[in-house]
């Protein structure tokens, strides 16, 4: 069977979207949510049916659209792209995409406006979509901003507050929405830079023009690394790492759904795609890919210390994932770009599958996101907490689960690349174990401190949960490491477009650090428990720090949002001021003529008459001058 | 029989004497009167030039520039008098509310 | 196709006459059917492949003559105002109250700005320029705000300034050059080079800048736009008006290039910091109109940047801002209106209208994501090719250009959450969604926008070549 034609990606959501938000009204009951989770699913059928067919790369090119950025001055068209990158990509976008959706219907059944929200979410699929097979820098950046848009509309979804919360709910959910879309912008510029700088060293920004056919790309040295920084700072903005990181956490004043979906699973790893999707640019940027791995090291470790004191059930999962997205950042920055992948897979199964259960303790407490009124929910939501232990342990690097193995391909990689960013990735496991176990023992162990009557969510959820707990447990077999004498599928598979790297470490030493990182798993979620038995689990370590998250939202706020609102306050008094001098300017030059003039309009009939007599007498005297002149 | 030029000179002299008028008085009516004044000089002139080449056609001018004369002191007068009421007044360095 | 034009341009003038003519009543469709017929006329030129030079002498003794030529670029221009022309006068009957005299100005203005894109001789170009500003002045002064004089005169002022300077650049070109006419041919092939040309340029630049506008000769622009009726009729044509990226490209480049070449970087920083000064300012703002002015002068900043690199993608980007960029904003300037109809006032802290109307909110939105630029609408297309080019030509301009995209999206969203998100105060007035007509004036413009933001293959066509036979300018 031949692979279908591409177009078929976006086009069934982006059917679901038009269909949703033209005659959405006139659908009843969830008939939205299903019309939307179809398309979603057609489009995971698509994307799996090429998956298995996928030989060779896929190039489909549709009709033209930007002017003159192609290879010699050509139009470039609209065009999509599927290897073996895009293609586990569009799996991953599209399968997790679908549980979500199923998740949303029940999630949403209440909210009055549900055929909007199914539309938002497809909008953003078809978007993601659009991203990852997208031919050209260009498309890319379409789909790229485009779900920025559709997490922009979705964070703001709930912009006039929701359910009784009132009007301050709705002014935070409106700033969130617009803080994520303006940072994110900042990021675009970047972005935008490095496609101008790249249009300048190679003349095209189509993408396989510039990386198919193993033509070597020439540049000087300088110029690879400033596309790859430009690029970089694209992606920090996308996937929320330092210094652009603010606007994820703050994003969780989005549907639950929405956290699952856009800012755990997918949108927000579109950073690590751009990084991998670019890897023959950076392979020839030691110093940017270095920066990469740092600045997601940084990341990694600021995210961790955030989330150790944080009391909103969805903020500690959002900071979590900051973290893990500078993992993924560490791999491929340190050219690990296969483990970089694999985690960004396992991640958006293990972190989807939190964020979901986290909707369902929030829905079965009507509402309650604060994990101290909260507890001993195991026993009155078991499948929920079920799920959530597996998530859990995922995430902590728990061996057989999903997490163990992609965390251990990254630290591996950065031991062998640079053992300092190794030291801080095994302090961030720590860390994530920790918090992660706090999470889950003051969430569903101890005693019920709220006042909520917990129920357990519907098949509508069930689904969904058991899916994604399922992947969160197998997943990671698809990358099992070869010291265990294991093939590795997905390096495999991966391999026929990303460079794999060969391992140079003994057998031994793999042994050491894999037993080093599940160590500081069992600790961290020892640590929790033990503090969980003390009573004292509730306030974590570093109390403010952690829960303002290091203070950088007051830095942004001083340094930035503020000289820029005075900014734009003295500019427009400035404004003001510009139309005054340029109308003063004009009153000064008309001034002495205006001055003569009324001089001479003074009013009085006398001075009209002399004005009179003067003017009679000067034509008398030229008459006379020239009678005298001899003319006549 | 008196030369042309005298009837000449009396003109100018009138017309001399109107003109200061209308630049020195400040009551409405003096300066009226000197505009008057003025008239009736230029009128002497043209009659005195009309008799002088025997050419009726300034004879005509005069009784137009005699009747513009009667039009204008009914309308100048009704309007100095109009003024009088609203201001109780007719100087005229008062009414320079047209000034630039 | 060629006599076609001729109807093409004067019709709506023609229009105008007998809609004034014509007793209150029974103006509404006259005036729509001549905008639509209009709209018709310059379609089927455009399916006819365009509408050849027709050179016929007008003032024999001084050289002047009537030449005009729809093709290129000034069909995309004239096209793009017909639709939008068409637009307000569908709305203007909605809005404006006694909308006759209205109905007269828009028409009226139409055939000023269809002869400004059309006309290929220096003085007719002048005439239609000049032509363009009496109906609105018109506008202002019949339908303006409280403080409508004082704008009116500061954008007459500006404007008059400016064409006399260009009015006596034009005279030069002819003199010095030595042309027979004032057609452009013409003079193209009697250039003034040297010092004589750079005056003459900064004339041209002179008269074109107010238009454009271009800091720092804006001033007049944020007046005018909030001292006219609030319906956004006036300013919605006023957007069509802002004609001075194509008369830099039509004439002052082609006649001047050795000066534009020689103040290119210069005149490249001014438009990148106008568009970055007009996205701040527009930060601050607190009344929509306002605020809609400063994102336009934003836009032409960017318009400007594209034109003045005379680098071929970033020109033909600036054209393709250009003419798009009249359409959302020109809607954005209606939805405003809209919103004023339902609320009584232009200010942007209102809260919560979206709760209310949805459809009024929803397609304001939609049209402010086409403005800053979001990819897959039309603005995208424009700005990228803007920045992408200007970026060739001097990066760090571009890059200053590139920040207003980021202040782009801070005002737009900052001042379009005050008014439609968050909570809708309590014991305000209920807001009513769109009826009737309104939809179409909104969406139909947001599906051109959409149109061309994905597929800009025809725009590109009527773009390129001309874009091409300019040599890209350099």
């Amino acid at each position: 069977m031949s692979v279908l034609p591409l177009w078929l990606y976006p086009l069934f959501p982006l059917l679901g979207f038009a269909v949703l938000i033209l005659g959405g009204r006139f659908l009843r009951g969830t008939t939205a949510g299903w019309i939307a989770s179809g398309a979603v699913l057609a489009s995971f059928v698509v994307a799996a049916l090429n998956y298995l067919n996928l030989g060779a790369p896929r190039h489909d090119v549709l009709w033209s659209w930007l002017p003159g950025v192609a290879a010699e001055g050509r139009n470039l068209s609209v065009g999509f792209y599927l290897d073996q990158l895009s293609a586990v990509m569009t799996l991953v976008v599209t399968g997790v995409g679908f549980l979500i959706h199923v998740f949303s219907i029940e999630y949403m059944r209440t909210d009055p406006r549900f055929a909007r929200f199914f539309a938002f979410l497809n909008f953003f699929v078809s978007l993601m979509l659009i991203l990852v097979l997208a031919d050209s820098y260009p498309l890319m950046f379409v789909g790229w901003e485009g779900v920025g848009l559709a997490s922009y509309l979705l964070i703001g979804f709930w912009f006039a507050g929701h359910h009784d919360h009132g009007a301050v709910d709705g002014v935070n959910n409106s700033n969130a929405a617009r803080k994520a879309f303006i940072m994110n912008r900042v990021g675009d510029l970047g972005f935008m830079l490095g496609m101008f700088l790249m249009f300048q060293a190679f003349g095209t920004l189509v993408i396989p023009q510039l990386f198919e056919g193993g033509a070597e790309l020439q540049a000087g040295r300088a110029t690879f690394e400033l596309i790859c920084l430009f690029l970089l700072v694209g992606a920090v903005g996308k996937s929320a790492q330092l210094p652009l990181t603010t606007w994820l956490p703050d994003a969780m004043a989005g549907p639950t759904p929405v956290s699952a979906l856009i800012h755990a699973a997918t949108m927000v790893t579109a950073g690590v795609y751009l990084v991998a999707r670019s890897h023959p640019l950076f392979e020839q940027a030691p110093a940017a890919s270095t920066w990469v791995a740092v600045i997601g090291a940084l990341t990694a470790l600021y995210g961790a210390i955030s989330a150790l004191n944080q009391y909103d059930i969805k903020k500690i999962l959002a900071f979590s994932t900051v973290s893990q997205l500078g993992y993924m950042f560490l791999a491929v920055g340190l050219g690990a770009y296969t483990a970089g992948i694999f985690h960004l897979v396992t991640h958006a199964f293990f972190k989807a599958l939190l964020f979901l259960a986290a909707g369902s303790v929030i829905h079965a407490l009507s509402e309650e996101q604060d994990v101290r009124r909260m507890g001993g929910l195991a026993r009155k939501l078991p499948l929920t907490h079920a799920v959530s232990l597996i998530g859990v342990l995922a995430i902590s690097g728990i061996p057989i689960f999903a997490g163990f193995f992609s965390k251990d391909a990254i630290l591996a990689g950065a031991y062998e690349a640079q053992p300092i960013l190794w030291g801080v990735g095994l302090l961030v496991a720590l860390l994530t174990a920790f918090y992660m176990g706090r999470w889950y023992f003051l969430v569903f162990r101890g005693q019920y401190r709220g006042s909520a009557h917990p129920h357990e969510g519907g098949p509508l959820f069930a689904v969904p949960l058991v899916t994604l707990a399922v992947l969160s447990v197998v997943g990671g077999f698809i990358g099992l490491p070869h010291f265990l004498g294991f093939t590795n599928r997905l390096e495999g598979y991966l391999g026929r477009v990303l460079p794999v790297e060969e391992t140079t470490l003994t057998v031994g030493a793999e042994w050491a650090l894999t037993l080093a990182a599940v160590a500081v798993g069992v600790i961290g979620l020892g640590v929790a428990y033990l503090r969980h038995r003390a009573g004292t689990l509730a306030d974590g370590p570093l109390r403010n720090a952690s829960l303002r998250a290091l203070y950088l939202d007051d830095l942004y706020d001083g340094a930035v949002g503020r000289p820029s609102r005075a900014l734009g306050a003295a500019f427009d008094a400035m404004d003001r001021g510009v139309d005054g001098a340029v109308v003063g300017t004009a009153e000064v030059l008309a001034e002495p003529s205006g001055r003569a003039a009324s001089f001479w309009e003074s009013g009085y009939v006398r001075t009209y008459a002399v004005s009179m007599l003067l003017g009679t007498a000067a034509v008398m005297l030229y008459w006379a001058f020239r009678a005298l002149g001899g003319h006549s | 029989m008196v030369g042309t030029e005298w009837y000449i000179a009396l003109s100018g002299v009138l017309f001399a004497i109107g003109m200061i008028g209308v630049m020195t008085r400040r009551t409405a009516v003096l300066i009226f009167l000197s505009v008057e004044l003025m008239l009736n000089a230029a009128n002497l002139a043209l009659v005195a030039f009309a008799r002088a080449w025997g050419d009726l056609t300034a004879q005509t001018a005069v009784f137009i520039v005699m009747t513009l004369a009667a039009a204008e002191v009914a309308i100048g007068l009704a309007i100095i008098v109009t003024i009088f009421r609203k201001r109780a007044s007719t100087n005229v360095d008062d009414l320079a509310e047209l000034k630039g | 196709m060629n006599a076609l034009q001729h109807v093409f341009i004067f019709l709506p003038l023609v229009a105008s006459l007998v809609v004034g003519l014509l007793p209150r009543s029974q103006r509404a469709w006259p005036a729509l059917l001549a905008g639509a017929a209009t709209l018709g006329i310059g379609l089927l030129i455009w399916a006819g492949g365009g509408a050849d030079l027709v050179s016929v002498p007008w003032v024999r003794t001084l050289g002047i003559t009537y030449s005009v030529e729809l093709g290129g670029v000034s069909l995309l221009l004239a096209l793009v105002t017909a639709f939008m022309t068409l637009v307000v006068l569908v709305y203007t009957l909605r809005a404006v109250e006694n909308p006759g005299t209205m109905l007269a100005y828009v028409l009226a203005m139409e055939t000023g700005l269809l002869g400004i894109f059309a006309s290929r001789d220096l003085v007719l170009f002048y005439v239609f320029f000049e032509d363009a500003l009496i109906p609105a002045l018109l506008m202002l002064a019949t339908y303006g705000g409280a403080r409508r004089m004082p704008a009116l005169v500061k954008f007459g002022a500006y404007t008059l300034f400016g064409s006399l300077l260009m009015l006596i650049s034009i005279i030069g070109v002819k003199l010095i050059g030595g042309s027979p006419t004032f057609a452009l041919a013409d003079l193209l092939q009697h250039r003034v080079t040297g010092a004589a040309g750079t005056w003459l340029f900064l004339g041209f630049l002179a008269a074109m800048a107010v238009k454009l506008p271009l800091f720092p000769l804006h001033a007049w622009l944020p007046d005018f736009h909030e001292q006219n009726h609030p319906s956004g009729v006036a300013d919605a044509m006023g957007t069509l008006y802002k004609v001075g990226g194509y008369g830099l490209f039509a004439f002052a480049i082609p006649l001047f290039p050795q000066a534009a070449e020689a103040l290119r970087p210069l005149l490249m920083t001014l438009a990148a910091f106008t568009a970055l000064y007009g996205a701040w300012v527009a930060f601050a703002q607190t009344d929509w109109k306002r605020l809609l002015a400063y994102a336009g002068l934003s836009h032409m900043g960017l318009v400007g940047l594209g034109i003045f690199s005379l680098q071929p993608i970033a020109v033909t980007g600036g054209l393709y801002l250009l003419a798009f960029q009249n359409v959302y904003t020109g809607a954005l300037f209606l939805a405003v209106g809209m919103l004023w109809q339902r609320v009584g006032s232009t200010d942007v802290r209102h809260g919560g209208v979206m709760t209310q109307a949805p459809a009024l909110a929803g397609l304001t939105m939609s049209l402010w994501f086409a403005s800053i630029a979001v990819p897959g609408l039309a603005g995208f297309v424009g700005e990228f090719s803007v920045l992408l080019g200007a970026y060739q030509v001097a990066p760090w301009i571009a890059f200053l250009g590139g920040l207003s995209t980021i202040a782009a999206a801070a005002y737009a969203l900052t001042a379009y959450q005050r008014t439609f998100w968050q909570v809708r105060p309590e014991g305000s007035t209920r807001v009513l969604d769109l009826r009737g007509a309104e939809w179409a004036v909104l969406a139909v413009p947001l599906a051109a926008a959409i149109l061309f933001g994905v597929y800009s293959q025809p725009a590109l066509n009527l773009i390129q070549p001309f874009v091409r036979s300019l040599g890209g300018g350099a």
